[in-house]
């Protein structure tokens, strides 16, 4: 802990040093291409197989639908789960009473999301494959579905919801951060929407007159005008502050692992005076990074990280949560750090965390859910999604890492019931299951002394936007998907020359134990597989081909040197250090490793310190030496930071 | 073993008494499972869960605090035909000089802070007897208050200020009534001059076991609550600031309006509305006694929360109380 170079942020695998450096593959422009519409979308056998089950129009990992009854009352009518299975490119049939798995289906790509349209049909998400499938069910609910089509999406579709008319399928793009709109029966596209970065979960308002976005990052929520006439796109603020001893001023505080959504809706059986109308609620976590200029090393003196469900009113379109209060020291239990689905029913919110590893149940009645548990079901590993069958009040609930899902009942205390999942022993190795595991750990000792998991600064194995205080001086978060084969060496300062020496380097910094040999062999292999955005190679209009070679020439050019460090031959690093900061901050007696630029556009803040907001602000600024870019004018940096959109 | 059974049945029955629907209480959910999370849900056996429970809040009786005394008023002193002063024995206080009980050392100090031509006299004014009070000098653009006793100098030159005595009375129906007594601190006489007295009255709106603890009154912009003496209180809102009172019981008004939220969390040493135990005389060479007999009773953090959106017609109201967490020890 001597060592200036050893108390690295755990994220600074890779450094995002550079000026002239800022900016990797842009999430691609909304002018570009649209996604394509593909043929025979509709379905063949109307009316045949399975339905909806219920209301539900935002998708999960899992999704419910009923078989009809047979004719002649052979079969009677049973309640379905579709699982998107992310670790393969199935989608499987769970007969939820039966409690076995009935089917399974071959798809384009891995799903992450599912959602079954009002006419039976089944629309799932494939992430990394930039498209959304459509599926339909046949008169057998125990043979692979039909799929009818494949449709492209900007890239990393995530989140799907329906309108209430079911006329429209909306898609939220996370790499691309964008929300399309899609004709829910030919899935012709019909507009776009730009939105800031990381968005995931949509829903839709009661009168199908706004969309809510979720965001990863930076503790926002996105609202989107989906009638005809303009589809503005305006943002919620949900940071709150936190109340001092000192009862200082309450600074608001900032947000992270904004995955889930839900929303309240009418209970006709609540009495007329405290029917609650219009709430959103958005599970994420509040988040005190400290001060980066005074240094006080990970974190606050506070809680640095602190459950939170804002309670959001959806007509004023702002926040009600505007403070968070952790739980009493000796009655908190284990918080819901890693928050990734949410469904609302009977006046209960109920949320789905990694980490901990548990389904909870929180009263939507409160300013801050989080705070009013009213119970907690412990589930198998990397509980991804829920969805609720009213029916039958029950939660089903996906765990993705263990492959399981688990039949909650919500009506009395009987333990939930265990469906177990097959799985391809081909999709995750023991090993990288493991080191998927290790990386969603939350109050493991060995890692961190506080509790927290790798994945609390590096969502989806990305990073938080964050900037958080060290004892080296402030230290923004860097992006591990993609961004460690051939980056040697590791850590801000360049200390590590392994992933592996760099983790443990990173247990000790976190104040952790330290894992098994084994254990960080296996993190290792986890955190080098994770799988970075993929662009969809698009046609770009002539301009914007110009416009990126243009930006490639500057990169190169001695004029901008920018080329000189971020070798694009060596995945834009060139694994030196350099003395970039003016003037020179601490750390400056080895300067700060090149980092690279691979997904540059997509990881803002940037420098070692966050200091600068966006690209175009790296490459004005006078406050550092990277390069020579402050000479540039603005078409020159447009396109300059066009070709960074594209590494 | 019999502290552990005393502390399972205080906890049970603060469980059980808290989930129940008491006459005041409006559990306005129908699911009882969500209204009653301590019936329903036998759950709740685990300690780290809170115990909420939701009040109606139209059945809060409607009242108002009356403002306090402005010190911009007191110029017009004469016109505000003030009751004689020196005798305060209507207000419940005593006022005691106490320059002269001060050290050598104090005196000096005292001293070097006064005009020379001021009266060298400081009075504090106290409880007369242990009370549910709170005693404070209300400022403007102030909103949170620690009124345990007020001193003040006296001088010829120093203007009157005003000064409220706030006692709260549990009634045998579980009500409460909060009795308001402003005053002007007159510097000049050295005394107090009572001006005016007020009652507003609370309804009690949680229970622990058969007492209540929790008392409430609104007006069309704020709802006021009323609890024991908490040792810290934060509160935040929306539209409008919190207004708080902490002396022998706590007072806090939240302010509530349409698409607005109010919130506050105070720790409370114990739940139930309590005189203050009558400090023991010292003897010489023993120490003082506690100013609290030893309780078993452990401290409870308490929310309360104020929410409404747009197009809500009524604020929800909502209690939480931590259960204290019990060691596997204990059971």
């Amino acid at each position: 802990m001597n060592d200036p170079r050893s108390v690295l942020w755990f994220g600074s695998c890779v450094i995002l040093l550079s000026a002239c450096a800022e900016t990797s593959r842009a999430p691609a422009p909304l002018a570009a291409s649209p996604p394509s519409a593909a043929a025979g979308c509709q379905r063949a056998h109307p009316g045949l197989g399975a339905v909806r089950l219920g209301k539900v129009r935002a998708g999960s990992s899992v999704a419910l639908a009923r078989s009809p009854a047979s004719q002649g009352g052979g079969s009677p009518s049973r309640v379905l789960a579709y699982v998107a299975d992310a670790d393969e490119t199935t989608l499987r049939t769970i007969d939820v009473d039966g409690r076995r798995e009935i089917a399974a289906t071959n798809l384009k790509g891995r799903p992450e999301q599912v959602l079954v349209l009002a006419d039976g049909r089944v629309a799932v998400s494939l992430r990394a494959s930039n498209a959304i499938e459509v599926l339909e069910p046949s008169a057998r609910d125990d043979v692979a579905l039909d799929s009818r089509c494949v449709v492209d999406t900007l890239a990393e579709p995530v989140g799907l919801a329906a309108t209430p008319d079911d006329q429209t399928l909306l898609v939220t793009s996370g790499w691309a951060h964008a929300l399309t709109a899609f004709d829910a029966e030919s899935l012709a596209p019909r507009y776009q929407v730009d939105l800031p970065r990381d968005p995931r979960a949509v829903i839709v308002s009661e009168d199908g007159k706004r969309a809510f976005v979720a965001h990863v990052v930076e503790a926002r929520m996105s609202v989107v005008d989906l009638e005809p006439g303009g589809h503005a796109a305006r943002q919620i603020d949900l940071r709150a502050g936190m109340p001092s001893s000192e009862g200082a001023d309450m600074p608001r505080r900032k947000g992270c692992q904004g995955f889930a959504l839900a929303q309240l809706e009418p209970e006709p059986n609540l009495r007329l005076a405290s029917r609650l109308f219009d709430r959103v609620f958005a599970p994420m976590v509040s988040v005190n990074p400290g001060d980066a200029s005074e240094s006080a090393g990970y974190g606050s003196e506070s809680p640095s990280e602190v459950s939170e469900v804002a309670v959001v009113d959806a007509s004023a379109e702002r926040a009600l949560t505007r403070v968070v209060r952790p739980s009493p020291s000796g009655t908190a239990q284990a918080e819901c750090l890693l928050p990734r689905a949410a469904s609302y029913d009977g006046g209960a919110l109920y949320v789905t965390c990694l980490g901990i590893d548990s389904l909870l149940k929180l009263d939507a009645r409160s300013l801050d859910p989080a705070r009013s548990e009213l119970k907690r079901w412990k589930l198998a590993s990397g509980p991804t999604g829920v969805a609720i069958d009213r029916e039958r009040q029950r939660a089903v609930v996906w765990s993705q890492f263990d492959h399981e899902l688990a039949l909650v009942s919500l009506a009395d205390d009987s333990p939930p019931a265990r469906v177990s999942v097959s799985r391809q022993a081909s999709a995750m190795t023991a090993n990288l299951a493991l080191g998927r595991k290790l990386f969603h750990q939350m109050g493991d000792p060995r890692i961190s002394a506080d509790g927290r998991a790798c994945a609390s600064c590096h969502p989806d194995g990305r990073e938080d936007a964050l900037t958080w205080s060290t004892p080296d001086g402030g230290r923004q978060t860097p992006m591990l998907a993609g961004r460690l084969t051939d980056t040697a060496p590791y850590g801000w300062l360049g200390s590590s020359g392994s992933v592996k020496d760099h983790l443990t380097k990173t247990f000790e910094r976190l104040g952790g134990q330290g894992l098994a040999e084994a254990e960080v062999s296996a993190l290792v292999d986890y955190v080098t597989s994770l799988v970075p955005p993929v662009e969809r190679a698009l046609p770009k209009a002539f301009a914007q081909q110009r416009l990126i070679e243009r930006g490639r020439a500057l990169f190169e050019s001695a004029e901008t040197s920018c080329g000189n460090c971020h070798n694009a031959g060596r995945a834009f690093s060139d694994g030196e250090h350099h003395q970039v900061s003016t003037p020179p901050s601490f750390g400056q007696a080895t300067g700060f490793d090149t980092p690279s630029l691979r997904y540059v556009a997509g990881t803002a803040p940037y420098f070692h310190d966050g200091r600068y907001k966006t690209l175009d602000e790296v490459l004005i600024a006078p406050d550092h030496a990277m390069g020579q870019s402050t000479q540039l004018g603005r078409d020159d940096r447009a396109a300059l930071v066009a070709y960074l959109g594209t590494l | 073993m019999r502290e552990r059974g005393l502390r399972w049945a205080l906890l049970a029955s603060t469980c059980l008494s808290l989930g129940h629907a008491s006459p005041a209480l409006a559990d306005v959910i129908a699911n009882p499972a969500i209204a009653n999370p301590v019936i329903a849900n036998p759950v709740i056996a685990d300690p780290g869960l809170p115990v909420i429970v939701t009040v109606d809040v139209d059945s809060i009786p409607q009242g108002s605090v009356p403002p306090p005394l402005r010190e911009a008023d007191a110029a017009a002193g004469d016109a505000l035909a003030l009751t004689p002063a020196g005798d305060i024995s209507p207000v419940g206080l005593n006022l005691k000089k106490i320059v002269s009980k001060l050290s050598k050392r104090g005196k000096r100090s005292l001293a070097g802070l006064r005009s020379k031509r001021v009266q060298k006299d400081v009075a504090e004014l106290t409880p007369r007897e242990p009370e549910l009070g709170a005693l404070y000098q209300p400022m403007p653009d102030v909103a949170e208050f620690i009124g345990e006793s007020v001193a003040f100098a006296c001088g010829h030159d120093f203007p009157r200020s005003p000064m409220r005595w706030e006692t709260v009375l549990v009634e045998p129906d579980g009500q409460a009534q909060l009795e308001i007594k402003d005053s002007w601190l007159d510097a000049s006489h050295c005394s107090v001059n009572s001006v005016s007295s007020a009652r507003v009255a609370f309804k009690a709106i949680a229970w622990a076991g058969a007492e209540p603890w929790l008392f409430a009154m609104r007006d069309e912009h704020s709802i006021t609550f009323l609890m024991s003496r908490a040792d810290d209180v934060s509160a935040d809102a929306m539209v409008g600031a919190p207004f708080t009172v902490r002396g022998g019981f706590t007072r806090v008004t939240l302010p509530i309006g349409r698409w607005g939220s109010g919130s506050l969390v105070a720790t409370l040493p114990s739940l139930g509305l309590k005189l203050p135990a009558k400090p023991e005389k010292q003897r010489r060479g023993r120490p003082a006694a506690a100013s609290e007999p030893p309780t078993s009773e452990q401290p409870v953090q308490v929310a309360i929360e104020l929410v409404q959106t747009m197009a809500e017609t009524s604020p929800t109201l909502l209690i939480r109380r931590t259960v204290p967490k019990v060691l596997p020890s204990d059971r």
